[in-house]
């Protein structure tokens, strides 16, 4: 384990390096004369100039790069770069994304033009609320905010600067305020750790981690969709953190149970991992995988988070690394590799206990990177994750099943 | 076929999808453009220049003068 963990760190430094090389000879230029000439191909512009820059055409219009203007609003992974073109009215004659390094499964469907087109007539006063005015769009959330919102302030400052038009509030009422998303993960993460740590005082409750499992495959997968991700790691390595709330809740309440507890994350909240085991529980005989052959091909997984965070680094694009399935199945959006990954991974778990969960995902091979010793897990013959005895502990997933601890401060040594 | 067999198949198939899932983003961003660039001058030296009776180097050699 020494030596992955070596490795991948290797890996990791080399290629942020070398991507940082790479981006520094090739700075991002984003070509804004070509989506003026697309969205106002009657009007000619002026230069850019002004504080905020914008471009003033022919027409009466002004076009302006939205990051300009407010650089500070991000969606899941960074700013939303737009082009809009407003009219001597302040209302919305053009827009289109110039960049963004969101997620692209989550996010497909907000670069469409039929989408945008949908901003086209709004003004300055307009409210641009998700699911009031704007259409929200399951499942990407986060970047349609950060979308609306930029679009609205940064329409604002222009329309004041360059037209002299001010917005007021827009005249209608606000719309109602939804619970916040991320506290429903804080609540799931707090619960469920609690529940870990009263399974390994007694086995009576052992029952919670079905109850915590099912929440996660709920909450986590199909409500949120929001399961933890090594692209959200790959994203905080690149430095382009999130100004969505559930996002730090996510990675941050994962990567603090990963140091504490190890995979705690894959035994009691993953989703995917949650799906896994309870399609595994069917009356299904299992394979017997020769012990040898199972402790080699579970270095796999470490070998494909290596190479998959070596392709996000050195290019620069988390899209690029993304072959998880829990993102496919739970943004509803992949292409036909990644849908054959799910429906293999899914199948494979009548014959091997959590098949994608030993072999293939990412996010269990950070979790095996982060486990540290711990004592009292001796192993179990309805193991879970199909360990033998006794567990190597970057495998366990901390179910406590085999959890046994004596109250002198000692650890028993038999299996439960 | 022996359970052990069918295991090393079933690893063997998720290994080739999973390679296949992690390459696709990649193909799709830099090869096939590039590949498709090649095909659409390749088709337009066959279909254009070749019968004008330019060698395929003296082509691209005018292009560049152009």
């Amino acid at each position: 384990m020494k030596k992955i963990r070596i490795l991948i760190i290797t890996v990791i430094i080399l290629s942020l390096a070398a991507g940082s090389a790479l981006r520094a000879h090739r700075a991002a230029t984003v070509d804004e004369a070509a989506a003026l000439r697309e969205l106002a191909p009657r009007a000619s512009f002026s230069p850019k100039n002004g504080n905020p820059p914008f471009y003033r055409g022919s027409d009466g219009s002004v076009a302006f790069n939205s990051f300009d203007v407010v650089p500070s609003i991000r969606g899941y992974a960074g700013p939303i770069k737009l082009m809009l073109v407003l009219d001597r009215t302040g209302a919305i004659r053009g827009i289109k994304i110039l960049e963004h390094r969101e997620t692209k499964t989550y996010v497909h469907y907000l670069e469409t033009p039929g989408y945008l087109s949908r901003f086209i007539g709004k003004t300055i006063a307009d409210h641009f609320e998700v699911d009031r005015d704007v259409d929200g769009i399951t499942r990407a959330t986060v970047s349609v905010e950060a979308l609306a919102r930029t679009a609205k302030e940064s329409s604002r400052l222009v329309a004041a600067e360059a037209l002299g038009l001010r917005a007021g509030d827009g005249g209608g009422q606000a719309g109602p305020r939804r619970f916040p998303r991320w506290s429903i993960a804080v609540v799931l993460f707090l619960l469920s750790f609690a529940g870990y740590f009263v399974t390994r005082r007694t086995k009576k409750f052992r029952r919670l981690r079905d109850l915590s499992l099912i929440a996660g495959l709920a909450g986590l997968g199909f409500f949120l969709s929001a399961p933890f991700s090594v692209l959200h790691v790959f994203n905080l390595l690149l430095l382009r953190p999130s100004s969505s709330a559930l996002w730090y809740a996510v990675v941050f309440g994962t990567l603090l149970t990963m140091t504490i507890a190890g995979r705690f994350y894959c035994g009691w909240l993953c989703p995917f991992g949650a799906l896994s085991e309870l399609i595994g529980r069917l009356p299904v005989k299992k394979w017997e995988a020769p012990a040898e052959a199972d402790n080699r091909w579970r270095k796999l997984k470490y070998a494909f988070f290596g190479f998959a965070a070596a392709l996000v680094l050195v290019s620069g694009r988390v899209d690029n690394g993304n072959y998880e399935t829990f993102v496919t199945l739970f943004s509803l959006h992949g292409n036909v590799f990644t849908w054959s990954l799910v429906a293999l991974s899914l199948i494979a778990c009548l014959r091997v206990e959590r098949f994608w969960c030993r072999y293939l995902c990412p996010v269990a091979a950070l979790g095996g990177l982060l486990s540290r010793k711990a004592g009292g897990y001796n192993g179990a013959a309805d193991c879970p994750m199909g360990n033998r005895r006794p567990p190597e502990i970057s495998e366990c997933i901390r179910c406590n099943r085999c959890y046994n601890r004596v109250d002198s401060g000692g650890w028993t040594s038999g299996a439960s | 076929m022996t359970e052990a067999k069918k295991f090393r198949l079933l690893i063997i198939a998720s290994v080739i999808v999973t390679a296949l899932a992690l390459s696709h983003a990649l193909v799709r961003e830099y090869l096939a453009p590039d590949l498709e660039s090649y095909v659409r001058r390749r088709l337009h030296y066959s279909q254009v220049i070749a019968k004008k009776g330019l060698g395929l180097h003296k082509a691209l050699y005018w292009k560049e003068k152009e």
